[in-house]
């Protein structure tokens, strides 16, 4: 038997006092992993999606606005463009890919999406595949084919080979028009991607056009305007390069119908403006933690000075030093504080693990549980460092006070 | 001090506990020598034992243990004397609850770094609790927990044990079969003997019997008090 075993049956013989106690370091320390986990991958999640287009292409209103309406599928769009600026930028030799988005309808509160099939075909700039299919395959030009996302088949139980109607506006309304001439048909599932593709439902961009046609064709007959032209909500567009993001955005906005923005851009903004309370509310978990861990440290440490100090005689009078006596509670606070935050850590991330199906249904953001979140090991490490710190004053106490 | 003197005592003082400054007589104890310490509740047997192993330093004078000087002695120095040479039995055993009986005892050599260390299971063998020797302190009776406490004290062959009223807080007939056990151990192992008790009968057992308040006295501003 050596002092580190030794200190082990001390802490087992009192199971009810050391369990409490390791309770009491781990729950903050969950906290804090839980709150840095989260907020890591929701930003990485959110960042993720807005740097698969170089740029969007929307009518005149607010940058944030149409990237959020056009690439995470929330709030609503600012107008229309013309397919015509569709057709006149796939000309651009800077252009690498571009794609049309078309709104209008929803089903059962998820958006229809007008779009080209090619839309499937994207890849990033790393070279990954922006979306693929679980399965079926992508839509027919000219059909009523859909694809739907993996969040939209989990919630409205849609499958291959289904068919639907588009209910009109982009948000369900009780008494809304459905448009029950127009049926869709399910050809293709997309895998999940923890992005807004999860959400959304793709059809032809002719589709919306024939459906919102046949509408319009009805409010001529009484407005006696004339039928619109094709149109589009927004374009997403790949560069060849990034580099030519500012270029192409001063030469874009220059033109009098267009809003220009860049994902990227904005999506930095929004989480600067709304991810630095949570920073703050972070650091303050974080002090909490190490303030509440401090406490409960120097408390279990002093009780277990006082409760054994008839044992620590006892060690004495079999000629245990001074030095060896504070090993051995050394070892105790130790074992109480490695285990008590590394159990803290594991709770946090398995606490991430159940909330993540949760989460993925509410905010479609995929949140992986066993992935370290930067500064996590730096946090973890720091409230360590501090217990010990704070856990050596009453150890060196008890090198200075006399057990006679 | 002769080299067959387990304890040799000059004009020691001891002002560690401030509130009871005390002072020795001058007095000493032969090697294998068995003594009986008689004295009452509250007349220093605990100071003077503690005083006696090293855990409590003496201030002034000369105080030789097993030849080695204690006054000015570290207390480090003094930690590893009694860990290798001294063993100390207490009234109330002190025995680790959380350990076995034969843990309890191996716990005994733990911090001795003597090679020539007795088997635990043999020193219980030796004091009859061979077959408890996995039971825990709190399934032990009070003589057994007594017998345990003795063998841990002398499972490194030490060359004094200070017993601290270890029949305290026995019944008689266990107290004196402890007493005999302790005694023939304490011959076996030609090891020094102090026996601290208030029990007359019990000391009259020992060759030699001696006062406690004949050795001890408790001093006021550095003077003996009269």
């Amino acid at each position: 038997m050596n002092l580190f075993s030794m200190a082990w049956r001390f802490l087992w013989s009192k199971r009810a006092v050391t369990i409490a106690t390791l309770v009491a370091l781990a729950l903050p320390t969950t906290l804090a992993v839980l709150l840095l986990v989260v907020r890591h991958q929701s930003e990485g999640e959110l960042k993720k999606g807005a740097g698969d287009f170089d740029l969007i292409i929307g009518a005149k209103g607010g940058a944030m606005q149409l990237v959020l309406s056009s690439l995470y599928h929330l709030g609503m769009p600012s107008g229309n463009i013309l397919y015509s600026d569709y057709e006149e930028l796939l000309k651009d030799k800077r252009v690498k890919a571009a794609v049309p988005i078309g709104l209008g309808d929803n089903y059962e509160g998820y958006r229809i999406v007008g779009t080209e099939p090619h839309l499937f075909d994207l890849q990033n700039y790393a070279g990954t595949p922006l979306m693929q299919f679980r399965e079926g395959e992508a839509f027919q030009k000219g059909t009523y084919q859909a694809v739907i996302g993996a969040q939209v088949a989990a919630e409205t139980g849609l499958s291959m080979g289904d068919t639907f109607h588009g209910t009109h506006g982009l948000i369900t309304v009780p008494g809304a028009e459905v448009h029950t001439d127009f049926t869709y048909h399910v050809v293709g599932i997309l895998e999940p991607t923890g992005q807004a593709h999860d959400r959304a439902i793709y059809i032809p961009i002719s589709a919306v056009w024939k459906v919102h046609h046949a509408e319009e064709s009805i409010h001529h007959v009484f407005r006696q305007s004339t039928p619109i032209k094709q149109e589009v909500t927004s374009i997403l567009v790949q560069l060849e390069s990034a580099g030519l993001r500012l270029w192409m955005l001063d030469e874009l906005q220059k033109k009098p119908n267009l809003m220009v923005a860049v994902p990227i851009n904005e999506i930095l903004s929004l989480s600067r403006i709304y991810l630095a309370p949570f920073q703050k509310l972070l650091l303050l978990v974080t002090i909490g933690v190490i303030i509440v861990s401090s406490i409960v440290i120097v408390l279990a440490l002093y009780q277990a000075v006082e409760r054994r100090e008839r044992t620590l005689l006892t060690l004495r009078s079999l000629g245990a030093t001074r030095t060896e006596i504070m090993r051995l509670l050394f070892y105790e606070v130790s074992l109480l504080i490695l285990t008590g935050v590394s159990l803290g850590a594991l709770a946090g991330h398995l606490t991430v693990q159940g909330l993540s199906p949760y989460i993925y249904q509410k905010t479609g953001l995929i949140i992986t549980a066993w992935q370290l979140a930067p500064g996590e090991l730096l946090t973890l490490g720091s409230i360590t460092l501090v217990l010990f710190i704070v856990g050596l004053f009453p150890t060196l106490s008890l090198y200075r006070k006399s057990v006679v | 001090m002769s080299p067959s003197s387990a304890i040799s005592l000059s004009h020691v003082r001891c002002s560690h506990y401030a509130e009871q400054p005390f002072a020795l007589a001058d007095w000493s104890l032969s090697s294998g020598q068995q003594l009986a310490l008689l004295g009452r509740s509250g007349s220093g047997k605990s100071t003077l034992l503690n005083l006696l192993c090293g855990l409590v330093p003496a201030t002034s004078g000369s105080l030789q243990v097993l030849g080695q000087e204690l006054v000015g002695m570290k207390e480090t120095q003094r930690d590893l004397l009694r860990r290798d040479h001294i063993g100390v039995i207490f009234q109330t055993y002190q025995l680790l609850d959380e350990f076995t009986a034969m843990e309890n005892v191996a716990m005994g050599h733990y911090f001795s770094d003597r090679k020539s260390q007795q088997n635990a299971l043999e020193l219980l063998d030796r004091v009859g609790l061979a077959d408890l020797a996995h039971r825990y302190p709190a399934e032990l009776s009070v003589g057994q927990r007594q017998r345990v406490a003795i063998a841990r004290a002398l499972v490194k062959s030490p060359a004094l044990i200070l017993a601290d009223e270890p029949t305290g807080a026995l019944d008689s007939e266990t107290g004196h079969l402890i007493c005999d056990l302790l005694r023939d151990l304490s011959t076996e192992r030609e090891a020094a003997l102090i026996f601290v008790t208030h029990d007359r009968h019990l000391a009259s057992q020992f060759p030699s019997q001696q006062e406690i308040s004949d050795l001890l006295q408790w001093t006021t501003e550095g003077r003996v008090a009269s």
